[in-house]
């Protein structure tokens, strides 16, 4: 039981963090902002809160 | 021999009398490297043998720079006098110290940013009352369905202006169409807004009788890629996907069916993450308050006084500027030449929760804030900063089940395939071989 949480956690979070995201973290997305200026924004994760499946 | 020297030991001091014995370390003490700082970088560019320095040691620098992923705070920054020689051959950017000046308490905002840049953007410029309270007369209830069409032309001025109003064909049938999914249950004063759009000298009844409610709202709901054609144009973000998810378990060579067996679990419902940055980005409201750029802010409470750094928010931090310094410095590709680099901060919380009082309804959300904005506003659910990011699969009770009764073989006894789930005895009851 424990061991399936623990796959099934890591294979979801496998699924979110997919190459998109990943490449833009590396090499940087470009967005067009509202005010007319594209930027190449770097997303990176600082917080992480949320409960981990122990059993 | 012992008297004689108890006698001489009479006229020393004491403390001087026995001469103790050293005490003998073992040997991995005496030959231990104490830990100490590693030199600064600074003294191995002496002239001399700066060449030496930068041809060993600059292909593993230029690497480690161009490594977002590279813990500055670790490393410690690289020192001034070797980013100088690294922006002289092109290989990083020089960073220059931006100073506003002190507001109204005297706080100060230290920016980095390349030289010949400058702060394009100030957020604390838009913050209004209205941000800062929760108070209904304050904030005036707003709806981002009705605002987000309006703000389309903002976003993108190329784009149509049938985008402007969604799926729908004009403004008559938009203005219903938000009238009813306004509130649930309509009140007179909903009746009076009725009669307000009504009222309105751009209503026109010929366009709004004429629409397909139906399929105008199956679109208005749907993600973009399930509508057909162009009708989904207006649709500003990626929607939300179903993603198929299988484990693999592995069963120990003893039972029914050895080896690693690839279960289904479920369909993942879950936004595309770089999609819902995307998405933030380009709406007009919520970047009005995104900082693109940390700072540190830093308060004089006397001109004589030392600068003490305040904390707060995770765009004035340690970590975050070290993060933005990080890409800043590193040098400009295709991509990015001459554009402004900015760090999406992520901030991801996520709670399994209970739906209802009785029963085991449960969804366990995981939400994204972003750190750029400030947590005033981060924290009021009227802000509307969080999104939604997934909903996470929990292992069932029907896997488990499926899993035990499909390979544990006949011979094990039910002690061993209930101490094979210690924690969920009760839940594979119904599993157990029946004792013979």
């Amino acid at each position: 039981m424990k061991y399936c949480n623990r796959e099934l956690f890591h294979r979801q979070w496998s699924i979110l963090l997919d190459d998109e995201l990943l490449d833009a973290m590396k090499n940087g997305m470009v967005v067009v902002c509202p005010d007319g200026k594209p930027r190449c924004f770097y997303p990176r994760i600082f917080s992480y809160a949320a409960d981990y499946p122990e059993k | 021999m012992a008297q004689r020297d108890s006698l001489e030991d009479l006229h020393v001091p004491v403390s001087l009398r026995k001469v103790r014995r050293q005490p003998q370390v073992p040997a991995r003490f005496t030959h231990d490297v104490l830990p100490e700082p590693s030199l600064p970088v600074r003294r191995a560019l002496h002239p001399t043998v700066g060449q030496c320095f930068s041809l060993v040691v600059l292909p593993l620098l230029l690497d480690a720079i161009s490594d977002p992923f590279v813990d500055v705070l670790t490393a410690g920054p690289l020192p001034e006098d070797l980013l100088e020689l690294l922006s002289s051959l092109g290989c990083a950017r020089k960073l220059v110290f931006s100073k506003s000046e002190p507001n109204a308490f005297g706080a100060i905002k230290t920016f980095l940013i390349p030289s010949g840049s400058e702060i394009t953007h100030d957020p604390d410029k838009f913050v209004t009352l209205r941000h800062l309270t929760d108070t209904t007369k304050a904030n005036p209830p707003r709806d981002s369905t009705e605002q987000e069409p309006e703000q389309e032309p903002e976003q993108e001025p190329g784009q149509e202006p049938e985008h402007v109003m969604g799926p729908f064909a004009n403004e008559s049938a938009f203005l219903l169409a938000d009238w009813y999914w306004q509130t649930t249950n309509k009140s007179f004063i909903d009746f009076q807004k009725l009669i307000n759009i009504l009222r309105e000298p751009r209503f026109r009844l010929n366009d709004a009788i004429h629409v397909n409610w139906k399929e105008t709202f199956r679109i208005l709901g749907a993600n973009r890629e399930d509508v057909p054609g162009d009708e989904g144009a207006w649709i500003p973000d990626d929607g939300w996907r179903a993603t198929p998810v299988s484990i693999d378990i592995p069963f120990h060579s003893r039972s029914k069916d050895p080896g690693s067996k690839s279960f289904f679990v479920g369909n993942l419902r879950h936004r595309s993450i770089a999609s819902v940055i995307k998405e933030t980005l380009t709406n007009a409201t919520w970047s009005i308050l995104f900082h693109y750029h940390p700072y540190k802010a830093t308060w004089k409470p006397t001109s004589e006084s030392p600068e003490i750094e305040l904390y707060g928010e995770l765009y004035n931090s340690r970590v975050f500027r070290a993060a933005d310094e990080t890409v800043q410095r590193q040098p400009s590709t295709q991509e990015n030449e001459g554009m402004e680099r900015v760090i999406v901060s992520l901030m991801f919380w996520s709670d399994a929760t209970q739906l209802t009082s009785f029963g085991g309804a449960s969804l366990w959300p995981c939400y994204l804030f972003f750190g750029n904005d400030s947590k005033y506003m981060r924290s009021q659910p009227s802000e509307r900063l969080g999104q939604q990011v997934a909903y996470f699969l929990k292992v069932g009770n029907g896997l488990m089940s499926v899993i035990l009764v499909t390979e544990y073989s006949p011979p094990f006894s039910s002690y061993q395939i209930s101490s094979a789930t210690t924690s969920r005895r009760g839940m594979v009851g119904n599993c157990h071989p029946m004792p013979s």
